[in-house]
């Protein structure tokens, strides 16, 4: 427990340093082909919605390890590691298809 | 530091600490596990702030501007690629292709021409957003070796963008080089990792006082280098990029088919491809290739040789570019994808399972012989009508492979494993060997023959009787992977024969899929003897290709399973320590360790295992000389587990048909609910309660990062062995990224020089 909280002050103490990132991305999968509209795409408390071509963007972001998570208009979701650059703009592409096991038997 | 900084730093750390309490609550490591299939039984087992890793991709920040092939793709000259240029975050007013060079030439003008002379849409992947760039130059290569440059400058609301990739190509195969190999066999075994190499020697070949009797035929290859398996966006690839990637030599992504991502993923078969070795022997110098499978034709790997879609589970559209089929209203449409049909070269040889993509529903063949009772193409039916037509002869059993034409251009067809009460391996995969062993009489499964009731092999088949009267008769009537191996190098010899009656050159995949199929469903004895009919096709191939000349053997995997050798297990005493290994307070999960005799001896399974001086040798038998241990569980059995597996329960004896791990139920609408922290309990119930170490269950918070449940063993990240005997195989020692086979393989083939120095050459395709 006490490491867990001297890593959390350490990133936090990072996040005060650094300057902010948008996080730009689109929300598909690459399997179906589907662009995801209508997702939710969380980080920490902040929330956006993805257009009609699963396009999003979070302002303001801290630089640095996050988890995004992402829930879609049918009601399930997925979440997704991040490092955050120091960078103005950040792109990220958040494919369904790549956060979960295979559906099939077949698709090993 | 100064002091108001560490007052701030301390301030911080003391609202960490509060935010960190917060966010613990309720998520305790002993919070009772309701056993609902909902609930987990624990805290999310990782957890730092809800923080974690990711890998960063060569693009512009601002924009996403990238350039495809990736940055750093090993390719040789003449190698066909898409040469794409894109943007992935959308301009609010503009985006307009400013100047791409080549080597510092600027080639901006002929990257415009390309495009408008392939006109829009799928056939350059043009992104449905004008504010989007992406345009795909089409079948482009670097016409000699060296290092190349590809710069791109965008202006993005009126902003310019840069990126540069950098390739190192080496020189073209050149079979008609002195000592080149002319003759190529390229086994693929599927998810094998050393220690199932070792496992099969030890079940197979014996070992005593310490030393193996004998060696596999893989391991008396003289060559031996180590393959490093990545993915293009994770260490722990799948079966597509780990074939696609070490003959193309391009990182790919998982899912991926020869082809890099692109800012189009509405569609999956207009992203850039890359060409493989295979479809590149066959475009330049006319040879005959062919792939041999016990997956369905259209799995990952022997899709991976001529097809290109982001998307793996495209079987239909890939069956169709595997025997070069494009026709609009089909599932592979003609217009929008010339390029890619002068691209991917059709098969001349293939063989394997999955007749439900190769045939039109309603065939009646497809329920009669090969047991579908649902499914098959709406569109056409490729192998009653196209394949025929285009010269294929179609062979649907061992008997008709064994009659077949060695002449002619061969797709063959064989049933799966369709025993209903079977399960995880996949109906459109061909029956295990182990399977086919004991239908054909050469095995049993714990004493156990065909006719035992046990293995559902003694009934009649579920939908018909084309393919045999009995589920044995059917399952006998497969063919053994070194038959349809045999077949596939008669017919690619007889068609790649010239006039003066010399071989002109062929290129075989034999990729052995099931090491991988039942290691996920942590069937480790049938896994084992995958391995074993492997290394049996191995030896009878490289004795055959002793005595033909220029010939090449390479065997590697894609990627390892999380398996390992324990020990030894005696079965006879299982049957007394098995039951009661765990006692479940509601006759159901969760169980209670101890048991009502010792309160300290959860399991007595758990001590018939015998490891470090107790696991004496194996006792594995073969009597009847086929090569194969006549029964997987002879008095004393290795035993093999998982380092990262779904719950399941186990005896250590083999199951008497492949099932599945964990539990399925089905909801009130017919659908599989997958419970992947519950064991299946028709799946030896009394055995020892392995616990699960993958993700169960979408979890919202902590580190979990799985849209779904894993209820099979995963990949690993491991390196695996590359194996070559024969032309060439001095080029496979070393340890390497899996994407250098393909230089080695090009090597191998005659192309003799390595990139050195600033390309003197330039890329033609224009």
């Amino acid at each position: 427990m006490a490491t867990r909280v001297f890593l959390a002050g350490l990133i936090a103490m990072q996040g005060l340093a650094a300057s902010a990132t948008t996080l730009t991305g689109r929300v598909v999968n690459n399997q179906s082909g589907v662009l995801l509209a209508g997702a939710e795409v969380a980080l920490a408390s902040a929330e956006v919605s993805t257009d009609a071509s699963g396009f999003f963007s979070l302002p303001d972001v801290a630089p640095g390890p996050a988890l995004l998570r992402v829930k879609l208009a049918d009601g399930s979701g997925f979440s997704v590691r991040l490092v955050i650059p120091e960078s103005p703009r950040y792109f990220v592409e958040l494919d369904q298809a790549r956060h979960g096991p295979p559906e099939a038997d077949d698709e090993y | 530091m100064s002091a108001p900084r560490r007052a701030i730093a301390s301030s911080f750390l003391a609202l960490s600490l509060l935010v960190s309490i917060a966010s613990r609550a309720g998520q305790d490591d002993d919070a009772p596990f309701k056993g609902d299939g909902k609930s987990r039984n624990a805290a999310d087992p990782i957890y730092f702030g809800g923080k974690l890793a990711d890998f960063p991709t060569h693009a512009e920040a601002e924009s996403g501007l990238r350039i495809f092939p990736p940055t750093g793709t090993e390719l040789f000259a003449g190698q066909r690629f898409d040469l794409r240029v894109e943007t992935q975050w959308p301009a609010q007013q503009s985006v307009v292709l400013k100047q791409l060079t080549v080597n510092g030439k600027d080639v901006t003008r002929a990257f415009l021409d390309k495009i408008a002379h392939q006109g829009t849409g799928e056939e350059s992947g043009t992104p449905a957003s004008p504010m989007l760039l992406g345009a795909s130059a089409r079948n482009m290569r670097f016409d000699r070796p060296g290092v190349y440059e590809v710069a791109a400058v965008v202006t993005v609301d009126g902003v310019e963008r840069r990126i540069g990739n950098r390739y190192e190509v080496s020189a073209a195969p050149d079979p008609k080089a002195k000592g080149a190999a002319r003759r190529v066999v390229f086994f693929l075994a599927d998810g094998t990792g050393l220690p199932l190499r070792t496992a099969a020697r030890l079940i197979s070949k014996g070992v005593f006082e310490g030393r193996a009797r004998d060696r596999l035929a893989m391991e008396k290859m003289p060559v031996q280098g180590v393959s490093m398996t990545a993915a293009f966006d994770t260490v722990i690839t799948d079966s597509a990029p780990g074939m696609a990637s070490l003959i193309t030599g391009m990182k790919q992504a998982n899912n991926a088919l020869n082809v890099a991502p692109d800012n189009t993923p509405e569609n999956a078969l207009d992203n850039p491809r890359i060409e493989t070795v295979f479809e590149y022997m066959k475009r330049v110098h006319g040879w005959k290739i062919g792939v041999v499978t016990d997956a369905f034709l259209t799995d990952a790997t022997p899709a991976a040789a001529v097809a290109h879609s982001r998307a793996r589970r495209l079987y239909l559209p890939i069956a169709q570019q595997m025997i070069g089929y494009y026709a609009d209203g089909t599932a592979q449409p003609k217009t929008g994808y010339a390029a890619l049909a002068q691209l991917a070269q059709p098969l001349d040889v293939l063989m394997g399972g999955g007749a439900p993509q190769w045939m039109k529903e309603g065939n009646p063949a497809l329920k009669d012989f090969y047991q579908v009772a649902k499914g098959g193409r709406k569109d056409v039916d490729l192998m009653a009508d196209i394949a025929p037509a285009r010269g294929y002869q179609v062979v649907r059993n061992a008997d008709e492979l064994a009659a077949a034409d060695g002449k002619k251009p061969l797709l063959g067809i064989f049933t799966g494993e369709f025993r209903p009460a079977s399960s995880g391996l996949g109906a459109d995969n061909l029956p295990g060997v182990l399977d086919r062993l004991v239908a054909r009489g050469q095995a049993t499964i714990r004493g156990k023959g065909a006719d035992a009731p046990e293995l559902a092999m003694n009934l009649a088949p579920p939908q018909g009787k084309g393919c045999g009267v009995t589920v044995a008769e059917c399952f006998a009537r497969v063919p053994m992977k070194v038959d349809m191996t045999a077949k596939a190098i008669d017919v690619l010899e007889a068609l790649s024969k010239n006039k003066h009656g010399q071989s002109g050159g062929w290129m075989l995949l034999v990729e052995q899929s099931q090491p991988d199929k039942f290691g996920h469903i942590l069937e480790y004895d049938r896994a084992m003897y995958e391995v074993v009919e492997l290394d049996q096709t191995v030896a009878a191939v490289n004795k055959r290709l002793a005595k033909l000349p220029d010939s090449l053997a390479v065997l590697t995997s894609d990627h390892a399973q999380p398996e390992t050798i324990g020990g030894v297990i005696m079965t006879g005493a299982l049957s007394g320590a098995a039951g009661s290994c765990f006692l479940s307070s509601n006759n159901a999960y969760p169980i209670l360790l101890g048991s009502a005799s010792d309160s300290e001896r959860p399991c007595p399974l758990q001590d018939a295992l015998g490891t470090f001086n107790d696991a004496t040798p194996p006792t594995y038998a073969d009597r009847n000389g086929d090569g194969y241990p006549d029964d997987p569980d002879p008095a004393i059995k290795l035993v093999i587990e998982d380092g990262f597996r779904p719950t399941y329960s186990t005896s250590y004896l083999t199951n008497y048909l492949p099932l599945e791990p964990t539990l399925t139920t089905r909801n009130d609408k017919g659908a599989a609910v997958e419970h992947p922290a519950l064991p299946n309990p028709a799946r030896q119930p009394e055995g020892l309660l392995m616990t699960g170490n993958v993700p169960t269950r979408n979890v919202t918070g902590g580190a979990n990062k799985t849209g779904g449940p894993i209820n099979i063993a995963p990949h690993a990240g491991d390196d695996v062995l590359v194996s070559a005997q024969g032309a060439g195989a001095a080029y496979f020692s070393g340890i390497y990224e899996n994407t250098s086979i393909s230089l080695r393989l090009a090597q191998a083939l005659g192309g003799r020089s390595a990139a050195v120095g600033a390309g003197k050459g330039q890329l033609v395709g224009w």
